[in-house]
């Protein structure tokens, strides 16, 4: 029985992902490191849209979105453009919380993750509830091993479909 | 002391207890406390219902439909900032500025909405300043309490007090807002020797502040314009429903849904955002309070306070003022207040047209917010938002500046009072 594109991008292993696809490695940092390093560090590996927080034996603690870390700079930058949409309690707390973050431990999330055995489906239902663009792959002890980019659960799936002369820069293909 | 009575006042300790000791959400235990008065037959059904003073809940919702839509505009900030701009980074004059700013938000809407508007900006410019948040935090939790003293909707309890004595807007603004003003005025001039060594600012920091861009904080210009104008004919009612004949009530409703309608706003959005714990809370302690009066524990309270005081009317004033400064201190003052309004309105019997009790019992409730970190809402949510912050205030360390303050404007309330209605 033939599989359907979207039949394969669920089962797809996330260890074969990682090895086929874009091959963006983890970005690791401490619990300690400032925003400051951790913006450094953000702009020097572009590919990786999520920053792993790891402890002194590199196990995942937490995670910072480049997105979460613009936010926090730029909050000191144009503050104007966060006062004037804070309109709850939530919004306040929140608010207060990020105007005395200094470090990597300040703000970080919650720590996810995928194991290599884990499909893609896995990977895209942890991305889509925690609401991240990627996640740090992990070992069975907890430390990070690679990094999965939303984009490469895409590529999974452009593949699947037959669709991969898109992904050539030189071709110059259809829309469809 | 017959069966209802014993089980009437174990109801109403246990929901005191359990709203003062927080175990319970507040509204469920009020709402318990109610419903239990009922369910013990100490009162009927019709009884409970008929305590529901429905001019005091519409009158809230009211309040929260306007402010929840207004501060989305984005004004208060826009204010905030360009005040804290003038102030030219002096940080006294920042505190006066927050302060006054907080004062009159507090007198006009609800303290969600005042520390919502007036909390965050606090942070930045502190932040901004090089400064720590703590005095300007504890400054603007005093002048919220002080400010929410001079009108009608400035503090529940004042909206409870109004209501049970029949008390307009505009007299109820022309007998508090002068005291008001005074306590605030004479507590600024303190704040400067209260503070003195921590107003202390970065002068590297201070140009930064002058960068800012207030109109960036304006996030709807079109709904800004309607809000203000329906806001302005809202105080307008405000002040005109004595003579009209309106209840509040209707004015605060007439003023929500003509803002409903201007903003143009679904109702799920707009009913969103009023704070329906708050309102159900309310109903649950005018049930409540429902079977206190019926097992007669009011009345004996008030023979009391009357025996003490010898029935005169200064007497009793003043023991309403201090005692509601001292008990708003440590309990909540929405369930004090209502407690003490048929009380309140025993002792006033004899003393035909006089309003000096009534005067004594909202100063005391409003201030006496003051004392503690716990005594008012506004104090409790700006002391978690400074926790947040990384700036936590103490208990005590409240006590050491809002005590003084509180003592200094229950004072000013005794002669104030003193003065102005038992001469």
């Amino acid at each position: 029985m033939e599989l359907t594109p979207e039949a394969v991008t669920q089962a797809t292993s996330i260890g074969e992902v990682d090895r086929l696809l874009l091959g963006t490695d983890p970005v690791l940092v401490s619990p300690a490191d400032s925003l400051h390093r951790l913006a450094e560090m953000a702009v020097e590996r572009p590919g990786c849209r999520v920053l792993s927080v790891v402890d002194d034996s590199g196990v995942l603690v937490g995670l910072v979105p480049v997105r979460l870390l613009v936010n926090d700079i730029f909050l000191k930058i144009v503050p104007e453009e966060f006062l004037g949409v804070i309109n709850d309690m939530d919004d306040v707390m929140e608010y207060a919380r990020h105007l005395r973050a200094r470090t990597a431990g300040d703000i970080m999330l919650p720590p996810q993750s995928v194991r290599r055995d884990a499909t893609v489906r896995d990977a895209f239902e942890t991305m889509h509830h925690a609401r991240l663009n990627g996640l740090p792959i992990v070992d069975e002890g907890g430390r990070v091993v690679s990094y999965l980019d939303q984009l490469e659960l895409l590529l999974v799936w452009v593949r699947a479909s037959g669709r991969e002369p898109l992904l050539r820069p030189t071709s110059d293909a259809d829309e469809e | 002391m017959t069966a209802n009575v014993v089980l009437g006042l174990a109801v109403f300790v246990g929901t005191y207890v359990l709203i003062a000791t927080e175990r319970i959400h507040k509204t469920i235990a009020a709402m318990a406390g109610g419903v239990a008065m009922i369910l013990l037959g100490i009162v009927s059904q019709e009884q409970a219902f008929e305590h529901i003073d429905f001019n005091v809940i519409f009158l809230l919702a009211g309040m929260m439909i306007l402010a929840g839509i207004i501060r989305k505009t984005g004004v208060f900030g826009w204010m905030a900032v360009r005040a804290a701009r003038l102030a030219g980074g002096d940080a006294y004059r920042v505190l006066v500025v927050m302060s006054v700013i907080t004062a009159l938000a507090s007198a006009l809407l609800d303290n969600v909405t005042t520390v919502v508007l007036v909390g965050p900006i606090t942070l930045f410019l502190a932040a901004r300043l090089g400064l720590n948040p703590m005095p300007l935090i504890i400054a603007e939790i005093l002048a919220s309490n002080i400010g929410g003293t001079a009108t009608l909707i400035g503090d529940p309890p004042n909206i409870l007090i109004a209501s049970a004595a029949n008390i307009d807007f505009a007299t109820f603004f022309l007998n508090m807002a002068p005291l008001a003003a005074i306590v605030l005025v004479v507590f600024l001039v303190a704040a400067r020797w209260l503070f003195r060594s921590q107003l202390v600012v970065d002068p590297e920091m201070r140009d930064a502040l002058l960068a800012l861009d207030e109109r960036q904080m304006i996030t709807d210009p079109k709904l800004l314009r309607s809000s203000l104008v329906v806001l302005g004919l809202t105080m307008l009612g405000f002040l005109l429903h004595g003579p009209l004949g309106y209840e509040p009530a209707t004015v605060a409703l007439a003023g929500a849904i003509a803002l409903m309608i201007v903003a143009g706003e679904s109702p799920q959005e707009v009913l969103r955002e009023v704070e329906w714990p708050t309102l159900f809370f309310f109903i649950g302690l005018f049930m409540l309070i429902a079977g206190v009066i019926e097992i007669g524990m009011i009345e004996a309270i008030a023979t009391t306070l009357t025996d003490v005081t010898g029935g005169a009317l200064a007497g009793g004033s003043f023991v309403i003022l201090w005692l509601s400064a001292v008990l708003s201190g440590v309990v909540d003052n929405i369930p004090y207040t209502a407690t003490m309004l048929p009380v309140v309105e025993q002792m006033s019997e004899p003393h035909g047209g006089s309003q000096a009790l009534w005067w004594a019992l909202a100063a005391g409730a409003d201030m006496g917010g003051n004392l503690t970190i716990i005594g008012a809402s506004a104090n409790v949510i700006l002391a978690s938002m400074s926790e947040r912050e990384g700036h936590p205030i103490g208990f005590w360390t409240f006590m050491k500046y809002a005590g003084p303050v509180t003592l200094g404007s229950i004072l000013i309330s005794t002669a104030y009072i003193w003065l102005r209605y038992l001469l």
